[in-house]
């Protein structure tokens, strides 16, 4: 794959930092939960969580795509702190898609900067995939929003500074009732519930909120009244993008564990005769690895020229994660027995990349998207 | 392939119901609630094994005569399974007790030997392990390097084995060394070693992906004292013991994969008709339909090979064939059945509220243990190949 200066750029420096100080503390952290606050303030600092936002809001004004490559960087090394830089853009992005300047000034830029960690409730216990029919409310009173209901699943909601949440302002409008806002965490009546324990991703949080009575000043109302399920469908598309970095960063991971057992047990030297089988579970890996790789490329070059990327940021995420999950499989039937116990990181990799299949929109709503966008333009399935 | 002998009945028996049933509210009752506590804490399930010993289920197909309940292979698959689909260690712990330990006892063994083990075994009173597996001979048994050398009375054991379920909690180990290395297969021969024989070490206890329960060790022997009247059978007799015990030990695992897709099937069939999504249950969505009917079709379909395969055993017949179909049938089935279940299951079976994160962790290693889907392959392939 062909890279631009800018996007090896931001491939490698993400590259060296996950390498050189990430991947000492994984096993330790990922062992003990502990969640990578350090390590995101320290993304903020190298400019790699403003990848894709422009300089006068902190951002490096870079490109999608070296966006993707840092986070598929990092996730190969740890998935739970790609996984928090997934859930900090969906905490950034509503605000950088539909603030106000002042809303900008004040939240934008030091999440950008890494310098507050930001999440985002939109999930409810009711609530998953179909995301309209949420149930928390907003009604205001005397220059202010009154929240209330329940978020669950928000990855990082332990740790975070501020909060993007979707709550109703009107019921009989469906998802035109729909609003966006911005919550710090000091807001009187928004309390932290429950930490989830998860198959994988241990050391990412994923909490969820109780908003009782949760007062919210009206200048944090993100654009305008009803603009909440627009604003979140947009922050999924790139957050999609995200998953997709990431799947494709544990995949990466896989790959070269299993490659790594192949040149050590000498699969290299018997391919025609007795590791056909090996061969082609590597072979096979190694080129849907390279077309979810294109796949990401395609999706962020489209997202950049300004046009829906839907579709393509949907296919993304679904082929890249359902891969990650089939190489992480390939590793362990290829390595067997030892790929089980946790001297190596495959058992690792198995348990975080079926979350890739679930969420940010499970696999079956990404078919459903896709279909759908396949089925308005009328067959023209392969972008020119 | 539909031809003589091939023991279709698609009817299980009166007693074979009986026993369905039992073990189903003992695995319900007893089994079930710590299931995900154990998972999480490691904890080897010795109360069950205690139970499971009083009920008669710890030496379903070892001869009565030796304490066992004498009964058919049938039995001992729906066993399996049922256990398995309450808690997946249990299932294995189960059947390591019934198989790897007591088969080679009962079929090779002196009359001495199964009088001294068996009763015990049997009873759940101790438990047993199976010690084939080493750092550099895992689906390639034959290369292993444990050795036993004879000096006297006794046998000094000298080597490591990995992997050993049950291994944490066992009294007794079916152990497997070479007398010579230069004889290959021929000079592979049996033991049993108790844990209390000087030289016998616990290295230490694998952490795993799943079946966290099952007291998996690696062990090490260090000029470790074994009578020689501990030997299975003859000096050289190891390999052949190790096929044999192998053979049954596949419809254990094909059993035990059974079980988890079924404990995975029952709860994502639960949830799909309780979870609303879009103003209906999610069970009204055709990919959620076509999962479900995926799931509980190929769940069949192995159970149908696995009881095929315990039959050909009652009868004596050769079924290794049979067995490796049902072990890769069966445990691909039940990966994918339990990946289905957990994705039903949505965020919610991501997390440890709900079961199917562990049923898919424990499916992997049916893919893998007791040999793995390639090796399986294999048999099967030299099989009706020939050679």
């Amino acid at each position: 794959m062909v890279l631009t200066k800018q996007q090896n750029y931001w491939q490698n420096l993400a590259k060296q930092f996950a390498e050189s100080e990430v991947k000492p503390k994984v096993n330790e952290m990922e062992k003990q939960g502990e969640f990578p606050l350090f390590f995101m303030k320290k993304l903020g600092e190298l400019g790699i969580l403003g990848i894709g936002f422009p300089e006068k809001y902190g951002g490096q004004n870079a490109d999608s795509f070296s966006f993707i490559l840092a986070v598929k960087e990092i996730s190969k090394v740890w998935a739970s702190l790609g996984l928090s830089i997934g859930a900090h853009l969906l905490g950034t992005n509503p605000i950088y898609f539909a603030g106000t300047e002042e809303q900008k000034k004040h939240y934008l830029i030091p999440l950008v900067r890494g310098e507050m960690l930001g999440a985002f409730g939109l999930t409810e216990p009711s609530s998953g995939s179909d995301a309209a029919s949420s149930r928390t409310s907003a009604v205001s009173v005397n220059g202010s929003y009154l929240l209330n209901g329940r978020k669950v699943f928000t990855t990082s909601a332990s740790y975070a500074s501020t909060f993007v949440v979707s709550a109703l302002t009107s019921r009989e409008k469906g998802k035109k009732g729909i609003s966006a806002f911005i919550l710090e965490r000091n807001y009187p009546g928004l309390m932290i519930a429950k930490k989830e324990e998860k198959l994988g991703l241990r050391a990412s949080d994923t909490s969820g909120l109780i908003l009782d009575g949760c007062q919210v000043p009206k200048e944090n109302l993100l654009g305008l009244e009803g603009d909440g399920f627009r604003v979140f469908l947009q922050t999924l598309d790139a957050g999609r993008l995200g998953i997709a970095g990431w799947a494709l960063g544990i995949a990466e991971a896989a790959f070269e564990q299993m490659l790594d057992w192949a040149k050590k047990n000498e699969v290299d030297s018997g391919l025609m005769d007795e590791h056909e089988w090996e061969a082609g579970m590597i072979a096979e890996a190694a080129t849907k690895l390279e077309a979810a790789l294109l796949l990401a490329q395609e999706a962020c070059r489209v997202k950049d020229t300004g046009q829906f990327y839907i579709k393509e940021a949907s296919m993304a995420k679904y082929f890249a994660s359902t891969l990650a999950v089939e190489v992480c499989d390939a590793a362990l039937k290829i390595i067997g027995c030892s790929a089980l116990t946790n001297d190596l990181p495959v058992e690792r990799y198995f348990r975080d990349a079926k979350l890739g299949e679930i969420g940010e929109g499970t696999s079956e709503i990404q078919k459903l998207v896709i279909a759908r966008e396949v089925l308005k333009t009328s067959g023209r399935l392969v972008p020119a | 392939m539909l031809v003589k002998g091939a023991g279709i009945s698609f009817d299980l028996s009166e007693d074979h119901l009986m026993i369905q049933d039992m073990v189903r509210k003992f695995a319900e009752k007893e089994v079930s609630p710590g299931a995900g506590e154990r998972d999480r804490s490691m904890e080897f399930p010795r109360d069950i094994c205690s139970k499971l010993g009083e009920l008669g289920l710890m030496g379903v197909n070892t001869p009565t005569e030796y304490g066992g309940a004498g009964m058919d292979s049938i039995s001992y698959a729906i066993i399996i399974e049922e256990l398995s689909r309450a808690c997946a260690s249990t299932g294995v712990v189960a059947a390591v007790q019934n198989t790897l330990a007591q088969l080679p006892l009962y079929r090779f063994g002196t009359e001495e030997l199964k009088r001294k083990y068996l009763p015990d075994l049997a009873a759940g009173k101790k438990i047993g392990a199976y010690c084939l597996t080493e750092p550099s001979s895992g689906s390639d048994a034959g290369s292993l390097q444990t050795m036993a050398q004879k000096n006297g009375d006794f046998y000094f054991l000298n080597g490591q084995k990995l992997f050993v379920t049950n291994g944490m909690a066992a009294d007794f180990f079916i152990v497997y060394a070479t007398i010579d290395k230069s004889k290959g297969n021929k000079g592979i021969s049996a033991f049993v070693v108790e844990r209390t024989f000087p030289g016998f070490k616990i290295v230490r206890k694998e952490e795993m992906l799943g079946v966290r329960a099952s007291g998996t060790a690696q062990i090490a022997f260090e000029n470790c004292r074994v009578p020689v009247s501990n030997l299975i059978g003859e000096e050289g007799d190891g390999f052949k013991i190790a096929l044999t015990t192998l053979d049954s030990g596949r419809i254990s695992i094909a059993s035990q994969a059974v079980g988890i897709a079924q404990g995975a099937y029952d709860a994502a069939l639960k949830y799909s008709k309780e979870r609303s999504q879009f103003g209906k249950t999610i069970s009204n969505f055709q990919f959620v339909q076509e999962m479900l009917v995926d799931m509980i079709t190929y769940i069949e379909a192995a159970r149908l090979l696995v009881y095929r395969s315990s039959y050909l055993k009652d009868k004596g017949v050769p079924f290794s064939k049979e067995a490796s179909m049902a072990k890769y049938f069966a445990s691909t089935m039940s990966e994918k059945a339990t990946s289905h279940a957990l994705q039903i299951h949505g965020g919610y079976g991501y997390t440890k509220d709900y079961p199917v994160e562990r049923f898919y962790r424990d499916a992997r290693v049916t893919e893998i243990y007791e040999g793995t889907t390639e090796v399986q392959k294999m048999v099967i392939a030299r099989n009706i190949l020939g050679g």
